[in-house]
């Protein structure tokens, strides 16, 4: 079963991240934030990560260059969670190492459908 | 895949309230001259959840107005716009119809929008965004077309967590696609590093779908890798059916169910006592099968003793579960003094301590309006006007002071300010006049200020907005006493006053005084006793109805057997000695003849009312320590049980024969 992390704030948005994700068949852990997350990550290797962007303590894109800098998360799809205004955070996230964005609002097909391009 | 996203509403609109309350809290501290980046950050965070949440739940006008408010704040966080007073009221404005929104949301009721497009036009004014803006062009052009990609990762492609075979995959569900690989850039074996992207691909794509899906799909890998779109010329063809494919919504089912959030490491220590209590609970299981010993037995005692230790920190655990700060009441108060200084001419500080105090969620729902009516009269009637302050030698800025600790198994809420005090003077002119008291009667300083409590009673010379709402300080005391807490007054003319509210830490448990009484146990809250006394036959006197009264402490009080109030038994005075429980509600006394004391004990109160139906005279029930229900005696509606009874003696006794 492949392993997902999701990260947000938001313990609604996180539930529906996390429900919609273990309905698609994943195992799903949820963090509140990026320093939460973090020591997650370190502790279990994910095969993705999904995450929102703006976190009190460690913040999304934070998080993001934290992973993608350890060796096991080279390569792992790392999604940042993002609104249509946040432009600037997709070139920031992509700096960072994201592999790519989900733009909120979303449902929950959205969400599986834009996850398909990274993990199945 | 159909999720019902309303099992996720009520999260929603907890943690969008808390988020609310969290901005108004930064708001109201917020100092536009030393503006601070971490306070502007933490609203504009918390709009920024909130509208995601909002727009992800379909709760469209919550999501429209925290658009423009979030658009506002990332302006002042960017230094774009200075932030001023008006953009603050106009952001304490929107939280209150947020407010407003969520609870019609949550009421499952269509809000009242007319509020919303004024305040969206307020930002937008300053927001310089023009009105609507038209989101993403039409996905589908209805007709078949064929394109030519050029798709060319770039080496380190791999490095961002996009893998080429998914994106080819995505770009097949678009329509028809071949593809073509090219090995080229493949390297001599040694140099392959085995992390880098060679291969590139040429696709060909048959589809009505438009360009622009086509680029969405190549969206992520942008800048990793180089794509070229382009249409192939020749064969078009039209496709005449655009079918629509109707989507049914799933029945949505309703929670009504309150919630509240509960901290982890509350959970956690339940969870450990758990797992003491399956330990305790092993170790007696050995003893089941094993005869009994002398030593068994002591070590039966001992576990049991370790089992009750246990049992009760769990039960005071769930019981802090329930807990919550007082803080919740507290924080709406800054904003109550600041909307109220700058509609009069008063200056007026908030100075708040001890507010992580904590209280029963039961009780931090019920005493807040009595607080709000203590903190309304320090505003209205306490504190002075800059002049009058002025006048008298005193600081210009007065003080409110809100103050919350525990003191054994008691909460302690204090109200003060320091502003004109009571004019005990005009208390007592306003008693007499409204014919409370007589005239010339001789008065105590806390019997006059007692008389504030009186049904009726008010020293306001004119109603005002804030504390003029027709409820007097007797509501605030009786709200008080129904939380089986207490209210107390002190004031000093010139220095100001202090309310001291006294509540129990919770009403599910409650201490008790057993008594028995025509073969029943009864309990009677210790809180509501004043004294315990043996009294002798001859103490008792009777009233001109007939009615047995004593005198206590130089006060004529009703007593009755409590038997007879439950209609239990008749009673006949057979012993010349009698035990007497005085007890007192609503300010009033009464003295219960009981057969017998037991012992006092905590006990954990149950509702009749759920479970059975409303008794008058009983507040609930519980099960003692030998497995037997008891009744909770109710000393406020037993007061009005008798009163009735005296009632119908009196009419008895005045109709004609």
């Amino acid at each position: 079963m492949k392993r997902i992390l999701a990260v947000d704030d938001s313990a609604s948005m996180r539930q529906m991240v996390g429900f919609t994700l273990s309905q698609a068949g994943f195992e799903v852990v949820e963090a509140k934030d990026g320093s939460e997350a973090l020591l997650l990550a370190k502790d279990t290797v994910f095969d993705a990560v999904i995450s929102d962007i703006n976190m009190p303590e460690m913040d999304g894109i934070a998080l993001i260059k934290a992973l993608r800098a350890l060796p096991a998360y080279k390569f792992t799809p790392l999604l940042m969670l993002t609104t249509e205004s946040g432009l600037d955070k997709k070139t920031q996230g992509k700096e960072a190492g994201a592999t790519g964005w989900i733009i909120k609002p979303f449902n929950p097909e959205q969400l599986l459908a834009v996850l398909k391009k990274v993990i199945r | 895949m159909s999720i019902d996203l309303s099992q996720f509403h009520e999260v929603f609109f907890d943690e969008s309230f808390e988020g609310l309350d969290a901005m108004e809290a930064e708001l109201l501290q917020l100092n536009p001259e030393t503006l601070n980046d971490d306070a502007i950050n933490t609203i504009f965070r918390a709009a920024h959840s909130i509208k995601g949440g909002s727009s992800t739940f379909s709760f469209q006008a919550v999501a429209d107005i925290t658009h423009e408010l979030e658009s506002l704040l990332d302006k002042i966080r960017q230094n774009v716009i200075t932030i001023t007073p008006d953009h603050i009221t106009l952001f304490l404005k929107s939280i209150d119809y947020i407010r407003e929104l969520l609870d019609a949301y949550k009421r499952k009721q269509t809000p009242e929008l007319t509020q919303l497009h004024r305040l969206v036009n307020e930002f937008k004014a300053y927001n310089n965004t023009v009105s609507v803006s038209v989101i993403a062009s039409e996905q589908s052009t209805g007709q078949m077309q064929t394109y030519i990609i050029d798709f060319k990762p770039h080496p380190n492609l791999f490095k961002t967590g996009n893998d080429p075979l998914y994106i080819i995959d995505d770009l097949g569900e678009l329509g028809q696609l071949e593809t073509k690989a090219f090995c080229e850039a493949l390297p001599e074996f040694d140099a392959f590093e085995s992390d880098e992207c060679y291969l590139y691909w040429q696709l060909t794509l048959t589809t009505e779908k438009s360009k622009q899906a086509i680029i969405a799909v190549f969206d992520w890998v942008a800048d990793d890798a180089d794509v070229h779109i382009a249409l192939q010329p020749s064969n078009t063809v039209i496709n005449p059916i655009n079918a629509l494919a109707e989507q049914q919504q799933p029945e949505r089912r309703s929670n009504d169910a309150t919630s509240m959030r509960i901290d982890v490491k509350k959970v956690n220590s339940l969870i450990n006592m758990t797992g003491e209590l399956v330990i305790s609970q092993n170790i007696l299981n050995q003893f089941l099968n094993q005869e009994l010993t002398p030593s068994s037995i002591a070590k039966i005692q001992q576990s049991l003793a370790v089992l009750a230790k246990h049992t009760q920190q769990l039960q005071e655990n769930i019981l802090r579960i329930r807990m919550l700060p007082i803080s919740l009441v507290f924080s709406r108060f800054t904003r109550l003094v600041r909307d109220y200084c700058m509609e009069h001419d008063k200056q007026i500080a908030l100075k708040v301590s001890g507010e992580h105090t904590e209280l029963d969620k039961s009780l931090i729902e019920r005493i807040s309006d009595p607080i709000v009516h203590l903190v309304r009269n320090s505003l209205d009637h306490g504190i002075e006007s800059i002049a009058q302050r002025k006048a008298n030698n005193k600081p210009l800025c007065g003080t409110i002071s809100l103050h919350a600790f525990h003191q054994g198994d008691t909460m302690v809420i204090e109200v003060s300010d320091d502003g004109q005090g009571f004019d005990n003077e005009k208390i007592v002119a306003s008693a007499v006049k409204k014919q409370l008291i007589a005239p010339n009667q001789q008065l105590t300083e806390e019997d006059i200020l007692a008389l504030l409590f009186l049904p009726g009673f008010s020293t306001a010379n004119h109603i005002t907005e804030v504390s003029g709402r027709g409820v007097g300080m007797d509501v605030v005391k009786r709200n008080i006493e129904s939380l089986q807490g207490t209210l107390q007054v002190t004031s000093a003319v010139n220095e100001g006053v202090k309310f001291t509210i006294r509540l129990p830490l919770t009403l599910a448990i409650l201490e008790g005084q057993l008594v028995y009484c025509a073969e029943q146990t009864f309990v009677i809250a210790l809180t509501s006793i004043i004294e315990s006394i043996q009294i002798k036959q001859s103490d008792i006197t009777h009233d001109s109805h007939g009615r047995k009264t004593i005198e206590f402490r130089n006060e004529l009080i009703a007593i009755s057997y409590l038997g007879e109030l439950f209609e239990l038994t008749d009673y006949t005075l057979a012993n010349d000695r009698l035990l007497l429980v005085v007890v007192e509600a609503d300010n009033e006394r009464l003295g219960l003849i009981v057969d017998s004391f037991l012992d006092q004990q905590q006990v954990v109160v149950k509702s009749v009312e759920e479970n059975y139906k409303a008794i008058d005279g009983i507040a609930g029930a519980t099960i003692l320590s030998n497995g037997h229900v008891s009744l909770i005696v109710d000393i406020a509606g037993l007061i009005k049980l008798k009163k009735q009874h005296a009632h119908e003696i009196t009419q008895l006794i005045a109709a004609p024969i």
